[in-house]
């Protein structure tokens, strides 16, 4: 069962001045259970788009995202945020956190969101947090951490709801080569011991490397699509 | 709909959020709560103006509540005796209403030498219309209806006629059933209080010397009494409704001096406006703070949608958000204007140079303060409305932004 399905979906954005740009060519995906995926390409390739498009972020132009086989076509905002609160966890390229928040406190957010209880909340929380390495940091505020560390809470934050798939836009771009690399095993770990699909995008060969599947799009199609043993 | 949780640790980042801009949630608070205090000190000032306008209105001579016979007209020359006074009488202490003046009141001539004045004359038991007017305490010369048969007169009469305490005048009226009466009084005492037209018309002699002289013994045309101000209607419905209505016939302050109560109404009506000119401006101030307070969260704002956090929730952090800073507003507003008033209520303003000119109202020159419970709990509530209200249109606003604009922008 796919856990993602994309058919034919198209993006145009259009400012309503210049004429509209086709972020998205009319495209088809599946993305599986305990997938580990790249989306490569140059700047302005669409992939950025194409992670919103899954995510549910955003809505298609045109063509059907279907989540778990359900269509989200006729889905309104509330009922969207709930679709993503519950299948998916987000890393975002930068400033991922709430900064009045701390570590412990920014992971346990989307739990509260979900009501979960509270000695449920605070087994996972602390799970998720040693699971990235940072029980030892959790009362700072993100002001206080690394990049590498704060990227590391939003992963945390990523997996402690037990999404269906992780999306991570760029989650090395702002971050030196090492922690990097360093980030992307901490996915691939986490991967491996939660069983949970993980689709992110990079430019960094070293980053795309690491994936077992790599989608390379090109002005906004996909070229093509890898699969790599292991 | 969002759970408790949700909303609690909403408003664990609301709150938090206020310190993040320490100068403009200052800024906003302190204009909040500017608004407020003045709101709280102008309807203390009002409520003590009121007070006093009243209290030296009504304390002139009418009281709170009057009692007359059934069918009783004002600004008659016949006098209309009262029946059954003793009965109006246990009524009042079933009340509980101790404090009540008998008077008989009658036009009259004041004539001095080749002088005349028309006047007011009002017949008095001197311990009792002390329980309700002050005049008592207004004395510029002689004393206060010591004797049984002298007359107490306003200063600026006695300066008009050219007499003094000591000095005989002669009283003219038409008496009970028409007779005419003339007497030769000696004047006893002359009082003075701040309202000049009052002092000029009214006379006053002891109860049984001026029923003598109408011709009118035992006869009392009208008892006032002195009660609580706010609570004179009320107090008149209850008399009203125990009194026989075919003898007598009850009117409150309101009634008996409908300017006073007019001039009171349109001063609520002016508070009123005042009040939403101010909080239409404190309002504004909100509302724009919130809304630069999103735009520069715009990426936040992003996230925390991304994240699963729907439109409802948004709405709840901004209005939170604005709620908080309202309430801390609300606090310090009301402790500045709790203790400005204190001051107020002690050592008050003084006006003397703006109301010397008043002839309708009596008043003190100095306004002092009157502070009500439920005025302070309804402006209280009026600021945190206004800080909910002015929250909502930047939390729609927060609610509706694009996510993916939002992500973009790195
Ligand atoms: N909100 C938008 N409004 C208008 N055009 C947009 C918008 N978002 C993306 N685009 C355009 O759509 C195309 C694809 O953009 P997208 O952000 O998906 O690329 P990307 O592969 O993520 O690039 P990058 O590597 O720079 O992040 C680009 O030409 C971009 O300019
Ligand atoms: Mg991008």
């Amino acid at each position: 069962m796919a856990l993602v399905e994309l058919r034919q979906v198209m993006k145009t954005y259009s400012d309503g001045q210049s004429s509209p740009v086709t972020a998205l060519q009319a495209t088809d995906l599946l993305v599986g259970p305990g997938e580990f995926v790249c989306l490569a390409g140059p700047s302005g390739a669409g992939k950025t788009t194409l992670l919103n498009m899954i995510g549910c972020i955003d809505r298609p132009t045109s063509g059907r995202i279907l989540i778990e086989e359900k269509d989200t076509a006729t889905l309104g905002r509330g009922q969207l945020a709930k679709i993503r609160r519950r299948a998916f966890g987000f890393v975002f390229q930068s400033f991922n956190l709430i900064p009045v928040l701390n570590a412990y406190e920014n992971v346990e957010y989307v739990l509260l969101l979900q009501n979960v209880e509270a000695d449920e909340r605070r087994q996972r929380v602390n799970t998720a947090l040693a699971s990235v390495g940072l029980s030892r940091l959790m009362d700072k505020r993100p002001g206080q951490l690394s990049g590498g560390q704060q990227q590391r809470v939003a992963a945390a934050r990523a997996i402690v709801s037990r999404p269906l798939v992780v999306l991570a836009d760029e989650p090395t771009a702002n971050l030196d080569s090492k922690t990097g690399e360093e980030l992307i095993d901490l996915f691939a770990a986490l991967k491996q011991q939660l069983q949970t699909t993980f689709v992110f995008s990079s430019h960094d060969p070293a980053v795309i490397r690491r994936a077992q599947r790599i989608l390379t799009l090109r002005d906004g199609r996909i070229m093509t699509d890898e699969r790599l043993g292991g | 709909m969002i759970s408790v949780k949700t909303f609690l640790v909403l408003a664990r980042i609301g709150f938090r959020n206020i310190r993040r801009n320490v100068r403009r949630s200052l800024l906003t608070i302190l204009a909040i709560s500017f608004g407020l205090f003045c709101l709280i000190v102008f309807q203390a000032l009002k409520a003590g103006l009121h007070k006093e306008m009243v209290s030296s209105t009504l304390g002139l001579d009418a009281g709170t509540i009057q009692v007359h016979a059934a069918g009783y007209e004002a600004n008659t020359a016949v006098i209309q005796p009262m029946a059954n006074i003793a009965e109006a009488k246990r009524t009042l202490a079933t009340l509980g209403l101790t404090r009540f003046s008998e008077r008989i009141k009658s036009p009259a001539l004041l004539l001095a030498g080749r002088k005349s004045s028309a006047i007011l004359l009002a017949g008095v038991l001197p311990g009792d219309e002390q329980q309700v007017t002050f005049i008592g305490r207004k004395m510029v010369e002689g004393s206060y209806l010591a004797e049984a048969d002298r007359l107490l007169l306003g200063s600026p009469l006695a300066v008009s006629l050219g007499v003094r305490s000591g000095d005989e005048v002669v009283l003219m009226a038409q008496g009970m059933l028409g007779r005419p009466a003339t007497r030769k009084f000696v004047i006893g005492g002359i009082y003075q209080t701040d309202l000049a037209t009052f002092d000029r018309s009214h006379v006053y002699l002891p109860l049984p010397a001026a029923q003598h002289f109408l011709g009118a013994d035992e006869v009392v045309t009208e008892i006032a009494l002195l009660t609580e101000a706010e609570r004179a209607q009320s107090l008149a419905t209850a008399l009203r409704e125990k009194l026989d209505p075919g003898l007598f016939q009850v009117s409150s302050w309101q009634k008996v001096a409908p300017d006073l109560d007019q001039l009171i109404k349109l001063n609520d009506a002016t508070m009123g406006l005042l009040v939403f000119i101010v909080f239409a401006i404190v309002a504004m101030g909100i509302t724009n703070t919130m809304t630069t307070v999103i735009f520069e969260r715009f990426r936040e704002f992003g996230i925390l949608n991304a994240i699963g956090t729907g439109p409802t929730a948004i709405v709840s952090l901004v209005v939170l958000e604005s709620l908080f800073l309202g309430l801390i507003a609300t606090i310090l507003g009301l402790l500045a204007g709790i203790a400005a008033c204190s001051w107020l209520q002690r050592y008050g303003l003084d006006l003397s140079s703006f109301i010397s000119a008043n002839q309708y109202f009596a008043s003190g020159h100095v306004l002092k303060a009157h502070v009500l419970a439920e005025d302070l709990v309804s402006s209280a509530l009026v600021t945190l409305a206004t800080a909910i209200v002015a929250g909502i249109y930047p939390a729609w606003k927060a609610s509706r932004m694009d996510p993916v604009k939002a992500l973009l922008h790195n």
